[in-house]
């Protein structure tokens, strides 16, 4: 459908559409729309919607004269066209040769009063081939029901991140993320389940988590001894350094502290680990009168150490679980760490969090060709990638380096202005979703071509809507995620007879008798 | 005596003839009420213009344009049923001697225009009501029981060019309801020394709220125009908060005013403009495309005359404003030299 013509266009600063719609609002931002040039299809996204300012608007506004026909598009049909008409900025984002079918950058601008329509399934089928690793994440806004598909083989070459403000719809994302990535085997996940929304049965909403889907594929660890269907999970405390100590204590720890960390991690036997170390450490007088170790402040370590108290799988001479989750990685599976009741407490998501993956970097850059892919997906990320703390953990490393090992970091984050800026720069690709904050919005843009159109998008997704940006797409696309249903996620994501019914059932009805359900 | 003294002095002399000028009651004209019917017929209205484009010494090319547009309404929508855009590349001349070899229509224009200032602006400007009523004979003989609204009065030039005469006879044969609607008029022929439409605008306050009326202009007036009037002259408020009284010429119908003014008020109900028909409005914003896209125009002239081999200086030199005067004119220099300098 015809819904207006080009009157203005600029390659830099894209077309301007004057509308032909009755009503403005049958456009929204980011809705994809085809300007059918002389040669090109130029495929564009909508970047604003305005009524611009009219003298005869103003003067006729407010009237009170009664009797009259208000000049609205559907009563007042001019000569051509609505006389009072929206126009719409629209983004050229690809062009399209109508002979030969190529698709290229767009370096060049269509004539004046070249029409524009809404792009049909037809034209978004031409931009978004679908690849043998590529998985829907959901519909193009704008051209429902187009079911658009990113490549997950792409998405997972490279670091990449799902950023969005609470209640956005980030963790349904990333569930639908991760079943993709297992859908395609593509490579496995190690996730941090803080919540336990990724086992079988997310305990939030109840939704089937990725061991309800792949069961064979999927195992689960949990810190909580309550949980019996896990495997649980232990900590060598032989394996704790002075980074691990540093991001779970984070701003209670003043720069002195560290330093005593650091001094008594030096100093202890080798055969002790680092948390007794600081536990029994004497502070003698020599060292108190040359200033060299302060009392105080070990005491204050030495306060901070009794939250291990309250951590039952950190334990000494018991077997530590890396081997085995290593193990199973090694095998092309997936891990599910569930932290139970300890969800709650930042100290332990960040304290395991930074143990394992940096334990997992030092394997996988060590044996650079002996482990198959692995995504691990960092939320809060930006916890662990302040610029203040950056230096001591291991994630901008891994940002940086691990793609070259397998080892790909996938950040979840609200506050992606907290993130590193070396950090950010090395994502290949973005999952940006609603976002208010400014810094935010530009940090989470930051590299971006087109910046500004994204900018004024992103402000403005609704809720459960992705503005997906990178090289797993062939276009930056708006993109209306799925519902995570168990139909939604069989229909578009599970290749066919890809689940075992009876093992699936069996597995759910276990899971059922654990947790409880509904 | 400053100049806010004489300012003074005049308004004042304004304000009397103007606000506080007794009207007698034998003054006062006879007001017809009337009601609009709904849904009214559809209405074919006509407007025309033109631009100037280039001028070498007494010769003018202009370009005419004349918009026709059919609309219905419905009572809540104006919709557009049909359009037709006229456009013609006129050549003429003042000056006597070329005049004579040329065709007759361009003899006839210069001679009924003859003597009056600013000539070839007149001539052209009855040559757009010439090609209005052309292309309104042509439509209206094509269709049947609509109402035809010409921009102007229902008057034609030359006698040997009936081109209204012409369109009062289609539209009877076609039963069309036929007028011309004034956008201003300055007559003073209820012969008060206010204008026509300011006259009546006092009086009115003697018609019922709410209402819709039209006053039929002293005969006298239409006497002295004999012979190149086509209709009856009336003034009309077509709505109840109009603020203007329009001249409105009934050329067909002409015994059944109620009937015509009922027909045409329902169509002046766009707040855009309230009192005038919606579709002259239209029709005339579709005629003076002509003038906004005049650059455009006056580029192909430029490539063709250089192409007959007129050089680039004589061409420029003789570019126009609109209206027909000279680009390079002396007095635009120095217009821009008054603008410019502070």
């Amino acid at each position: 459908m015809k819904i207006g013509e080009i009157v203005a266009a600029s390659v830099i600063e894209g077309l301007v559409a004057k509308l032909q719609l009755n009503n403005p609002e049958e456009l929204k931002i980011a809705y994809p729309v085809i300007v059918e040039g002389a040669r090109y299809d130029f495929y564009c996204l909508v970047e604003d919607i305005l009524n611009e300012p009219s003298d005869i608007a103003d003067q006729l506004a407010g009237s009170s004269i009664s009797d009259v026909i208000v000049p609205r598009p559907e009563t007042h049909e001019g000569y051509g066209g609505p006389i009072f008409y929206s126009k719409a900025k629209l983004r050229m984002i690809q062009i399209i040769d109508r002979e030969t079918k190529k698709l290229s950058e767009p370096q060049t601008i269509p004539p004046y009063f070249s029409e524009c329509r809404h792009a049909t399934k037809a034209d978004v089928e031409r931009i978004y081939e679908p690849t043998a690793t590529s998985a829907t994440l959901g519909t193009i806004t704008g051209v429902e029901p187009f079911y658009v598909q990113v490549d997950m083989g792409k998405l997972v070459e490279k670091p990449f991140a799902i950023f969005g403000r609470t209640g956005t719809g980030k963790s349904i994302l990333n569930k639908i993320v991760c079943t993709a990535i297992l859908a395609k085997e593509v490579g496995s996940v190690l996730i941090f389940d803080m919540h336990g929304e990724y086992g079988v049965y997310s305990k939030t909403d109840n939704t089937e988590g990725l061991k309800y889907y792949f069961p064979g594929k999927v195992e689960i660890f949990s810190l909580d001894p309550k949980n019996r269907e896990a495997k649980p999970f232990i900590l060598d405390p032989m394996q704790i350094d002075p980074r691990d100590l540093i991001i779970a204590f984070q701003n209670d720890l003043t720069p002195q502290m560290i330093d005593h960390i650091y001094l008594i991690d030096r100093r202890r036997p080798k055969d002790q680990d680092l948390i007794t170390a600081i536990r029994e450490y004497i502070v003698t007088e020599a060292e108190d009168r040359s200033g060299q170790v302060h009392q105080m402040v070990v005491q204050a370590l030495q306060r901070r150490m009794n939250r291990f108290d309250r951590l039952p799988f950190v334990k000494i001479g018991a077997k530590d679980a890396f081997s085995q989750m290593v193990t199973f990685v090694k095998d092309g599976k997936s891990v599910v760490l569930d932290f139970g009741d300890f969800g709650t407490d930042p100290m332990v998501y960040l304290f395991v969090a930074n143990v394992l993956s940096r334990r997992l970097f030092d394997l996988y850059t060590e044996h650079p060709n002996e482990y198959p892919r692995l995504v691990l997906f960092l939320e809060e990320a930006h916890k662990f990638l302040d610029p203040r703390i950056a230096e001591y953990s291991i994630f901008s490393r891994l940002a940086r380096e691990t793609r070259k090992f397998n080892l790909i970091l996938a950040l979840i984050d609200q506050r992606p202005s907290r993130i590193d800026d070396e950090v950010r720069s090395q994502l290949a690709n973005r999952l940006v979703m609603s976002l208010k904050e400014p810094s935010d919005v530009e940090s989470a843009l930051a590299g971006v071509p087109d910046k500004g159109m994204w900018v004024n998008i992103v402000a403005k997704l609704p809720l459960r809507t992705v503005a997906v940006l990178g090289d797993a797409i062939p276009i930056p696309t708006v993109i209306d995620v799925i519902e995570y249903d168990d139909l939604k996620i069989r229909q578009h994501l599970l290749p066919e007879g890809a689940v075992d019914e009876g093992e699936m059932q069996d597995l759910a009805k276990r899971a059922d008798d654990v947790f409880g359900r509904g | 005596m400053s100049y806010v003294d004489d300012m003074r002095k005049e308004l004042e002399l304004l304000v009397k003839n103007q606000k506080d000028m007794p009207i007698p009651p034998e003054a006062v004209p006879e007001f017809h009420v009337f009601r609009p019917r709904e849904p009214p017929r559809d209405m074919i209205a006509i407007d025309g213009s033109y631009s100037f484009l280039l001028n070498l010494s007494s010769w003018w090319l202009a370009l005419l344009s004349v918009g026709l547009l059919r609309y219905s309404f419905d009572g809540q929508k104006f919709r557009k049923q049909d359009w037709r855009l006229t456009q013609r590349m006129i050549g003429i001349s003042t000056f006597a001697e070329f005049v004579e070899k040329q065709d007759e229509l361009h003899r006839s224009l210069f001679e009924f225009t003859r003597g009056r200032e600013n000539q070839p602006k007149e001539m052209v400007n009855e040559y757009r009501r010439w090609l209005e009523g052309q292309l309104a004979i042509n439509y209206a003989d094509d269709h049947e029981d609509a109402i035809v609204a010409v921009d102007g009065a229902l008057s034609e030039f030359p006698k040997q060019f009936m081109f209204m005469q012409r369109l009062v006879e289609v539209c009877k044969k076609r039963g069309h309801v036929l007028v011309g609607v004034s956008k201003d008029s300055q007559l003073h022929t209820f012969g008060q020394i206010l204008t026509d439409e300011d006259f009546l605008a006092r009086t009115q306050s003697r018609l019922p709220k709410g209402a819709v009326a039209y006053v039929r202009a002293p005969k006298e007036s239409e006497k002295k125009r004999e012979g190149l009037l086509h209709g009856d002259i009336y003034y009309a408020r077509l709505h109840p908060q109009g603020r203007k009284w329009f001249r409105v010429d009934v050329g067909t119908y002409r015994e059944e005013p109620d009937f015509v003014f009922g027909e045409i008020a329902p169509y002046a109900k766009s707040l855009v403009s309230v009192g005038y028909p919606w579709p002259l409005i239209e029709a005339h914003r579709m005629a003076v495309t002509v003038r906004q896209l005049k650059p455009v125009y006056q580029e192909t002239v430029m490539r063709a005359a250089l192409k007959m081999g007129l050089d680039v200086r004589t061409v420029l030199d003789g570019l126009t404003e609109v209206e027909g005067r000279k680009r390079s004119a002396f007095h635009e220099y120095l217009d821009k030299v008054a603008r410019d300098l502070r």
